[in-house]
């Protein structure tokens, strides 16, 4: 018995051994690197997900695109930490970042982070293990678009109702029962050394700020939409960026749910933000507003 | 619990410990505590099927036991009779009554009657064919007298229910597994690092050659009428060893880890996309099903001592329930057949065991084996496609167009052939992969790669059977 654990011991250990290089070579040197000739550097949450689709971009630049459900205030961390100097950077972060115990957290380990995340006192919270997030972050963040995803993330022209009753519902209550300022204050430390990192490495940014339906702004969550307001008017100051809107105007209800856009609103979407951060010369805050986006 | 989840490298060394430093001397114990796992992993995916297992072993149990004392031969076969239409009883309904049921709505129809929707919402208990075959298997060889009954139900019910084994084979004959119950073992240790050797292996024919090929295939049968003629039968290929990687990969884990506690279980394949005809194939494909149809279907019709049209007869039936033993599908069934019009030629022939060695020969042997694949990537078409008409259409996409996107994919399958022979007449891997000094590197090296794969989880392809 003692020498089979022995044996087996001996496996894991070289197992261990390997994890811990993969992880500090493939994420912090090597996997970064692959991605610098990149174009386009973008992150964001669902919103952004659901709203600018990835193959549809790539079908014109080389774009890291580093998006997805849930998307918190971890990923933000390491994607900052981890962009290429001269970086062109699309940065979707919306009213939901303020979320208050849904970040995903798919950032894995990322060294230089590590000192960023003791100090916000988050690297083991109560979602977060260790191993299941290092190995989906091996597998999906930043990836390619793949063989064989062509189908796109969009979602369909019809309204949600149920859902976007259930969301509203459930912020709500997260709203009325939980002191907001504790978690407005550390949000906002995270995305100032965020936009600090960006604006000390890239050479483009822009700030998307999505829409989300008007029956939400009608509800508790103007609060937290207040709050997101006030950071991006002090974001504007803080790091000299240009403040703009586009104006879209919308004939239907543009929204799947509460906060995700539909098929034929992202259709045009994407092409307008192509085309706008192309000809974008200055760092830009840029407000995506649907003008006829009415509570139903 | 899949066998590729976290919670079974917890449940794993937990049993192991508990099994080796407390329990091993004591038979009956052990024997109760394998019993004890062996549910316990079974109700990880539905406790509610527990019934059906306990229900099966209790009633072969005392059936079996009746069978042996009786000497009156009409009552032994009432016995029997009343096993085999319980146990396939409870199969037939959770497994087919809705196939047949709709068959018979649509056969109706076609008369214009309507006999309205007379399906059942149930669920398919996982292993169910698995353990069903076990127990009609212990049944049938204690009628035959091949068997004494066992006395002891725990040891019996350990016996259907082990957990290794219990939901995705090997289908184990209680001739061989139920007399180890009574052993009491001692630890081997070159027994158990070969049951760690056989894990490590099967969790990278599973997680790696397997699971990454699934998506791939998974998008070319769905999207069949897209794709070239050649990512076509790349896709054929890729099943192959999608589901050879998926089911090899389960037996080994199985069979590794009952020699992690002693137990040893029957060989399930012996490297069959070598074989250089379709009768080789079956005699190194799923052995412990085609051996149960062989012995308890096929010589029970009269197997080679009959008419050659009986002969053919037989082998038709047994690969035509053999077919639908794996689902109630019409493809499953075609695919049977076409497996049993390819078995014809070479059942004919004189030489019908294995050689000793797995050698390749000649360029002809190099022929027939790719012969031999190609027949039965045409029959796993038909098990892949979701219905006849999807099979046909595949078929019927087939362009002479060249230009692959999914070539790439191959490195999987050349892999695990390429490993495979290096292993070929070892399929238990009885010898260390390479000198033994420096094995626990390259278990170590697998084992790291098996977790840059591991994604999510996907589910055996056989525990749908």
């Amino acid at each position: 018995m003692r020498f089979f654990l022995r044996y087996i011991s001996a496996s894991f250990y070289v197992l261990l051994i390997l994890l811990l290089s993969w992880h500090f070579l493939y994420f912090n040197f090597w996997r970064i690197r692959y991605n610098f000739g990149a174009d386009i550097w973008l992150w964001g949450d669902s919103q952004l997900y659901q709203a600018l689709d990835q193959h549809t971009w790539n079908e014109d630049f080389n774009v890291v695109y580093a998006a997805g459900h849930g998307y918190g205030f971890q990923d933000l961390i390491a994607f900052t930490h981890r962009l290429p100097d001269s970086a062109e950077v699309i940065l979707s972060v919306g009213p939901l970042f303020y979320r208050y115990s849904q970040d995903r957290n798919t950032g894995g380990l990322c060294i230089d982070c590590i000192e960023s995340l003791v100090k916000y006192k988050q690297i083991v919270d109560s979602n977060y293990t260790i191993l299941s997030k290092l190995r989906q972050n091996m597998v999906q963040e930043f990836s390619r678009t793949a063989l064989f995803s062509a189908k796109t993330s969009v979602y369909p022209d019809t309204v949600r109702l149920d859902l976007r009753k259930s969301y509203i519902d459930n912020i709500q209550n997260i709203i009325e029962s939980k002191d907001l300022s504790i978690n407005f204050r550390f949000k906002d430390s995270v995305l100032n050394e965020s936009l600090n990192q960006i604006s000390n490495k890239a050479s483009k940014l822009l700030f998307l700020s999505l829409p989300v339906s008007g029956q939400l702004l009608n509800s508790s969550f103007t609060k937290v939409n207040d709050h997101y307001m006030r950071m991006l008017l002090s974001a504007k100051s803080d790091f000299d960026l240009d403040y703009d809107t586009l104006h879209i105007r919308v004939l239907k209800d543009p929204f799947y749910d509460a906060t995700h856009l539909n098929e034929s609103i992202t259709k045009l979407l994407n092409e307008k933000i192509k085309t706008y951060f192309q000809s974008m010369s200055r760092n830009t805050i840029l407000v995506i507003d649907l003008e006829g986006n009415s509570t139903e | 619990m899949d066998f590729n989840s976290i919670s079974y490298f917890i449940f794993l060394p937990i049993v192991f410990f508990v099994y080796w430093l407390v329990l091993v001397k004591h038979r009956q114990v052990r024997n109760v505590f394998i019993l004890s796992v062996s549910y316990f992993f079974y109700a990880s995916w539905d406790w509610r099927f527990l019934s059906l297992i306990a229900g099966s072993t209790i009633l072969d149990f005392f059936i079996a036991k009746k069978l042996s004392k009786s000497t009156l031969e009409i009552k032994r076969k009432l016995l029997l009779f009343s096993s085999l239409i319980l146990n396939l009883g409870v199969l037939g309904v959770f497994k087919y009554y809705n196939f047949f049921a709709s068959e018979l709505v649509e056969l109706f129809s076609l008369m214009h009657l309507s006999l309205g929707d007379l399906t059942l919402n149930v669920v398919l208990p996982v292993g169910i064919s698995f353990y069903t075959f076990q127990t009609l298997s212990y049944t049938i060889d204690v009628y035959k007298r091949k068997l004494e009954p066992s006395n002891d139900i725990v040891k019996f019910a350990a016996y259907v229910g082990f957990f290794p084994q219990l939901v995705a084979g090997p289908i184990e004959r209680a001739g061989t597994l139920l007399p180890q119950f009574d052993k009491v073992f001692t630890f081997n240790t070159n027994q158990a690092i070969n049951g760690f050797r056989l894990i490590v292996w099967g969790l990278f024919k599973k997680v790696v050659i397997a699971d990454s090929l699934a998506p791939i295939v998974n998008e070319i049968f769905a999207n069949y009428s897209d794709q070239t003629g050649v990512d076509l039968a790349l896709g054929a290929v890729f099943f192959a060893f999608q589901i050879y990687g998926d089911f090899s990969g389960y037996s080994d884990i199985a069979i590794g880890s009952a020699k992690l506690f002693g137990f040893e279980l029957m060989s399930n394949f012996k490297f069959p996309y070598f074989s250089r005809n379709v009768g080789e194939f079956w005699r190194r494909w799923h052995i412990s099903l085609s051996t149960w149809f062989r012995d308890y279907l096929y010589i029970p019709l009269g197997g080679s001592r009959v008419e050659n049209w009986l002969k053919i007869r037989n082998v038709f039936m047994v690969f035509l329930i053999s077919g639908l033993w794996h689902g109630a599908n019409w493809t499953f069934i075609i695919w049977g057949g076409i497996h049993a019009v390819m078995f014809i030629p070479s059942f004919f022939s004189r030489n019908k065991q294995l050689p000793k060695e797995l050698e390749i020969l000649s360029f002809i042997d190099l022929l027939r084996v790719f012969g031999t694949f190609s027949i039965v990537c045409i029959g796993w078409v038909f098990f892949r496609a979701d219905n006849i008409s999807h099979a046909i259409s595949y078929f019927a996409s087939f362009t002479w167009s060249f230009h692959s996107t999914v070539y790439l994919y191959l490195v999987y399958p050349l892999i695990l052939l390429f490993a495979e022979w290096q292993i070929r007449n070892d399929e238990r891997l009885s010898e260390p992969l390479i000198s033994k000094k420096y094995e626990f590197l390259l278990l170590g090296v697998l084992m790291f790669v098996v977790y840059i794969f591991r994604d999510t989880p996907i589910e055996f392809i056989y525990f749908q059977f």
